[in-house]
């Protein structure tokens, strides 16, 4: 038998190396630099609360903050949308070819995306969309469609038939039910997609470096990634404030919905 | 149902897909098809496609030393991941789910690396590892132990290792998340019961637990080796697959041959070999681990 206490020592040092690196960012990113070079495991000597003005001006955050959220926004939107539509018809309605569909959506499932890179760039070229939201925000949509519409097709496949017949006796068509009925018993994987769907596009670097050349629709990632490679320009204070610029957003999300964020990922995890 | 109301339905479930059916086939039907074909082409990126070489292409990456190196340095990731992260987290999902005090915190604090955002871990693990000002490095002098400071990502040596620890302390958090959901579905009398048959604690996991969760970790294994080749962020923002091709893997490799060398045929082909090999490493591993689990027991996870 393990003891008690022996067990809570071994997960606080996790911990404590899950902890500590983010308190140091946060420790550095209020020092000036000659601070920092001396002095990295204490307390600042003062307070250098510029450091933030100066990511977030120099370093054009307020614009990839724009970008971010508004990709972040529509994908989540669009996204969570399409999938809600579509596992509605895959799990209530019969018609031809469903099965052949839903082996075809779950095949994708585990495509690994250095196949996707280089297509999707070109087909992004020929369509024009290099350096647009639009062409960030379909392969964000894209991304979540395969696991989305399974989550949501399983969901509505629970819910009784009788609900659904129920409301047709009493009139309801076949969209009032799906609308009025049906939808608002599914939101709990509803919100599941949305947490995945957040947490996936806001943090999301690889196809948002390749996709934009122009600085300007750069996304937070992005931005951030490009301002460290110049810590020697900007000062290592800037950097660290703008790490957790990039990262304050995702992280109240995640302790306030903290219970939400778990039940997401497993589910998501589990059952796509 | 009348037969017209029939139709009406059906049309409506095919408009009802039609959107998600859009994004999927622009998206990720279409390109999987776009690079096989290029991949059947020397193409440098410019004006259509017009010399077909067959499979040139993929002779070549049959020969490319950097190719090999790549996926062995992917492989190498993804059999650390699997044995390390994935014991460190059953671990700690094992203590969580026995009760450690104050457990709702940790819970919270152990599962924000994987919360941030991988660009941002990236950055600062190579401040960590930076060898004058990095902590690392500082740390272990503190510590009096010199000899063990390095140039972590500027070395052949370290660099792998170095880019390893992140990704496992990033994949700690969410395997941990997955064992211990499952830990908690297992019925508390199973393990009562082995108890008062005389089961010590290790032997309780052996023979109870660990065969209960056996679908999870099958579940489990897969979605990592399907992220461990998505991969691209940390070696990106930490090495650029550097020094010498030292943290080269699958992705950093494809991005190269394309967008730096403008060998994008070639880099098409290197994407679909990865593609068929890793697909072919998830159905086996699924298949294994089935057979083993015996068919009695497939409904859980």
């Amino acid at each position: 038998m393990i003891k008690r206490s022996w067990m809570t020592a071994v997960v606080a040092l996790f911990a404590i190396t899950s902890l500590y690196p983010l308190i140091w960012v946060v420790l550095q990113s209020l020092k000036t630099d000659t601070d920092f070079f001396a002095n990295q495991w204490g307390l600042p000597e003062r307070f250098i609360w510029g450091n933030y003005a100066t990511a977030w001006e120099q370093a054009n955050f307020a614009t990839y903050y724009a970008n971010t959220g508004l990709v972040t926004l529509a994908s989540l939107v669009g996204g969570v949308a399409v999938c809600i539509v579509a596992g509605y018809a895959f799990g209530k309605i019969r018609f031809r070819g469903r099965r052949s569909l839903q082996v075809l959506f779950a095949l994708v499932l585990f495509v690994p995306s250095p196949v996707l890179l280089l297509p999707v760039f070109f087909i992004n070229r020929d369509l024009g969309l290099l350096n647009t939201y639009a062409g960030m925000i379909g392969p964000y949509i894209a991304s979540i469609v395969p696991m989305g519409v399974l989550l949501m097709q399983s969901s509505f496949a629970g819910l009784p038939n009788e609900l659904s017949e129920s409301a047709k006796i009493d009139g309801c068509g076949e969209w009032r039910t799906f609308y009025r009925i049906l939808l608002p018993l599914t939101l709990p994987t509803v919100a599941t997609l949305c947490i995945l769907q957040f947490i996936g596009v806001w943090s999301e670097y690889m196809w948002a470096f390749i996709s934009n050349t122009n600085p300007k629709m750069y996304t937070i990632a992005v931005g951030m990634a490009q301002m460290a490679s110049k810590k020697y320009v900007y000062g290592f204070g800037p950097v660290f404030a703008g790490m957790v610029i990039t990262s304050i957003v995702v992280i109240l999300v995640y302790v306030v919905l903290q219970k939400y964020f778990v039940q997401a990922l497993s589910e998501g995890a589990v059952k796509g | 149902m009348p037969p017209r109301q029939a139709v009406k339905k059906q049309l409506l479930a095919y408009a009802m897909i039609f959107p998600a059916l859009f994004f999927f086939a622009l998206y990720l039907v279409f390109p999987l098809v776009k690079s096989l074909q290029m991949s059947f082409y020397d193409y440098d990126g410019v004006g259509p496609l017009n010399s077909f070489i067959g499979l040139g292409n993929f002779a070549e990456g049959f020969r490319d030393s950097r190719f090999y190196e790549a996926m062995g340095h992917n492989l190498i990731l993804m059999v650390v991941e699997l044995v390390v992260s994935m014991s460190v987290a059953f671990v700690l999902a094992y203590f969580l789910f026995r009760g450690v005090f104050a457990w709702r915190w940790f819970n919270v604090v152990l599962f924000l690396p994987y919360i941030i955002p991988l660009a941002v871990s990236a950055v600062i693990w190579s401040l960590i590892f930076e060898p004058t000002i990095g902590m690392l490095n500082q740390l272990l002098g503190a510590l009096g132990l010199d000899s063990w400071q390095r140039v972590w990502l500027g070395s052949q040596d370290t660099s792998l290792l170095s880019v390893i620890l992140v990704w496992i302390w990033r994949t700690i958090p969410f395997d941990m998340l997955i064992l211990l959901g499952s830990l908690l579905k297992i019925p508390k009398e199973l393990i009562e019961a082995s108890k008062i048959d005389g089961c010590t604690g290790i032997r309780t996991v052996w023979s109870i637990i660990l065969p209960l969760m056996l679908p999870t970790i099958v579940l489990l294994s897969i979605i990592s080796i399907a992220n461990d080749f998505r991969s691209f962020d940390i070696v990106w923002i930490m090495t650029q697959g550097g020094p010498i091709g030292s943290t080269e893997i699958a992705s950093t490799l494809v991005y190269k041959l394309g967008f730096q060398e403008n060998h994008y045929g070639y880099a098409n082909a290197v994407a679909f070999m990865v593609f068929v090999i890793v697909t072919a490493m998830v159905g086996l591993v699924s298949l294994i681990l089935r057979s083993w689990n015996g068919p009695n027991e497939r409904a859980g996870g």
